[in-house]
């Protein structure tokens, strides 16, 4: 083992490796930024062009894309509320509202910093403990993965404060019904598709992120922005803010970073969960287990609740190459596509790769490492330029996030059907947004719905319509019992609040 | 807007789209194999169909009862200034909803570099631009730069609009 860490740090470490992973972190981060030009789009990209070069520097260079892109990615989402890709959707929850009392810059720092730190933890984690996870990978059925996807909406109570229980409940309604549209992959029926054919393969996620969370947040803010007063839209200017954070705020994230971070990893490590769930899973669980003066930040800015879902995020991508690099099942699309990339150099992931081809096996592991550590160094010192996108005046920044979603969607299906929903979807976010209706309740409807459904399927299929599996499979039960758990928490605190 | 008005136009919207998406759901057609099944593809949408149902009713239920107590007197009614406000944010956003609309409808005539300095440049006229020339430059620079790197670096496809090729 010690013989290919050694190759592999040495194959990393060659000027021109190194040469590719800061040109992919580079091109990554611009690529991420930009409305449905995610991690996948991002490496795709890149296969034509290391068919030229040698599999490790090739794989390295995707390795750092990779990595830019989810970095990019969080950053629009922080920025102008635009979640290019599912694994950061819960950045915007707080990343956004962070941005909009003026300390967009504190936001992307914590983002970048949480990133480094799920990647490292990540990388460790691959390091050291990859043969052995496997195992976790397989054990994993569709019912445990059914109790995983339920344990992900308890982040819905996030959403439930003040009198918002009931509405956050409605809007995640909404979202599992949204998912219910197009065929059913199971059984081949087709739903709610009014005989168009463009909607036979269901709606995407980008187009609901777009129209909900970036459309309609522009529409929202047209709309609110000539009512504002003039000290708010002072406010609403000075948006840059501090960069640096202060001894209390890491203080504050650094656990939640440390434990979201393991979170994420095994989350990732499960072909199929990948970082959204991880992203998801991890918001709730800090929000469930942060003191109740902290609790209440959920959802309006809070540094823990944007940390979590960054570091997540990061260590779910790492986790997902686990299941990739060792039994060559790839757990997200972004590994499917790296799996695609790795069988174009003639090399066969599976348990014989750190044995074949320890050089490529340690190389990629290490090159990731370093990625990680280049886009700190590449990310932290360009985020007051990054920030600076916020200083574009309203009426040319909306006109703008309106072009990006509009050819973001655009791009992703070259359907303009597309468009014509997304108006629709704006229109009915922007309703629902005068109404108080929160919006994250929807995406983590729409994200988990589709998995709910054919895990559950699955799982009843395999019991033979019966529901045991809920309590006969130890897994399956424990996470329903931390599900439980999570949402009694904070009942709880208020009961033993009042006693106290 | 008072908040339980809001809950109770809210909760009337989710009433009404869970009872036609109910509706809608048990006329899902199923295959003869699949139907005899525990769970089939009407299951979830009927379920949710149920829960939304419930939850929208409970929305409105207390609200309602508020209003009703109250007597429809409201704390802070809308004030005529406040009302034309509300109108003419209204309209812009209402141009706006327009305005996406028709670049979905022009996309493919025009072709994506005319189509999109369009919108760009229209959605800051819509937003109060007064210039002409600087907004028309900005919007043009911006779309040209994309599509270089959409088009010419990364390969991908972008209408270059049929108009142009009668």
């Amino acid at each position: 083992m010690w013989e290919g860490i050694l190759t592999g740090l040495s194959t990393a470490f060659t000027p021109f490796n190194l040469l590719m992973v800061i040109t992919g972190c580079v091109a990554g981060t611009f690529i991420g930024l930009l409305p449905g030009l995610g991690p996948i789009t991002a490496i795709a990209l890149m296969i034509p062009i290391t068919f030229d070069m040698n599999p490790s520097s090739g794989l390295i260079l995707m390795a750092g894309v990779y990595y830019g892109a989810i970095f990019g990615g969080s950053t629009s989402s922080i920025l102008i509320n635009a979640p290019g890709v599912a694994g950061t959707v819960a950045t915007t929850f707080d990343g956004y509202p962070l941005a909009q009392k003026g300390l967009a810059g504190k936001a992307l720092t914590v983002a970048a910093y949480s990133s480094f730190f799920g990647g490292t933890v990540g990388a460790i984690l691959l390091f050291i403990a990859s043969p052995a996870l496997t195992h976790v990978a397989t054990s994993f059925q569709s019912a445990d993965y059914f109790a995983l996807m339920i344990m992900g909406l308890t982040a819905v109570a996030a959403f439930s404060s003040k009198g918002n229980f009931l509405k956050s409940i409605l809007m995640t309604v909404l979202g599992l019904m949204l998912a219910t549209i197009g065929t059913d992959l199971s059984t081949g029926v087709q739903r709610f598709v009014f005989g168009s054919i463009s909607l036979v393969d269901g709606i995407s996620f980008l187009l609901i992120a777009m129209a909900t969370f970036a459309i309609g947040e522009v529409l929202f803010n047209i709309y609110n922005g000539e009512n504002m007063t003039k000290p708010q839209k002072t406010t609403m200017k000075r948006k840059l803010g501090k960069l640096r954070l202060s001894k209390e705020e890491f203080k504050e994230i650094t656990p939640t970073m440390g434990r979201s971070s393991i979170l994420g990893f095994l989350v990732g490590v499960l072909p199929g969960a990948g970082a959204t769930i991880a992203s998801f899973l991890a918001y709730g669980f800090e929000r469930s287990i942060a003191p109740k003066e902290k609790q209440k930040k959920f959802g309006s800015g809070s540094l823990r609740g944007l940390a979590a879902p960054e570091t997540a995020n990061n260590a779910a991508s790492s986790g997902a190459f686990v299941p990739l690099l060792t039994l060559g099942i790839p757990g997200s699309g972004t590994t499917a596509v790296m799996l695609g990339a790795l069988l174009s150099f003639g090399i066969q992931p599976g348990p014989r790769l750190y044995v074949e081809h320890p050089a490529i096996f340690w190389s990629v592991i290490i090159s990731m490492y370093i990625g990680n550590i280049i886009l700190l160094i590449l990310n932290l010192p360009l985020i007051p330029y990054i920030a600076k996108l916020l200083n574009i005046p309203r009426k040319y920044l909306s006109p703008l996030i309106l072009f990006f979603s509009l050819i973001g969607v655009y791009l992703v299906s070259f359907n303009i059907f597309d468009m014509y929903l997304m108006v629709i979807l704006a229109l009915l976010s922007f309703f629902l947004r005068i109404l108080e209706f929160p919006m994250p309740p929807l995406m983590l409807g729409f994200v988990l719905g589709g998995m709910i459904e054919e895990n559950l399927r699955r799982a009843l299929q395999v019991n033979n319509n019966s529901f045991s599996f809920l309590w006969e499979r130890p897994i399956t039960f424990t996470l329903l019992i931390v599900t439980v758990f999570l949402l009694t928490i904070p009942l709880l605190r208020r009961v033993l609040a009042k006693r106290s | 807007m008072n908040q339980d008005i809001k809950n109770i136009i809210g909760g009337c919207f989710f009433l009404a789209l869970s009872i036609i998406y109910g509706i809608l759901a048990s006329s899902i057609s199923l295959f003869v194999v699949g139907s005899s099944q525990l769970f089939t593809a009407r299951t979830i949408p009927l379920a949710l169909s149920t829960i939304g149902t419930v939850c929208s009713f409970f929305l409105i239920l207390p609200s309602f009862i508020r209003i009703l107590r109250t007597r429809f007197t409201y704390s802070h009614p809308i004030k005529k200034q406040e009302h034309s406000n509300l109108i003419s944010l209204g309209k812009s956003v209402a141009f706006f909803l327009l305005l996406m609309t028709a670049y979905a409808l022009l996309f493919q005539i025009l072709g994506f570099i005319i189509a999109s300095t369009g919108l760009i440049y229209a959605g800051t006229r819509i937003l109060g631009e007064r210039k002409i020339i600087q907004p028309l430059m900005i919007s043009f620079g911006i779309v040209m730069g994309f599509w270089l790197l959409i088009s010419l670096f990364l390969d991908i496809y972008l209408p270059s609009g049929w108009i142009w090729g009668i």
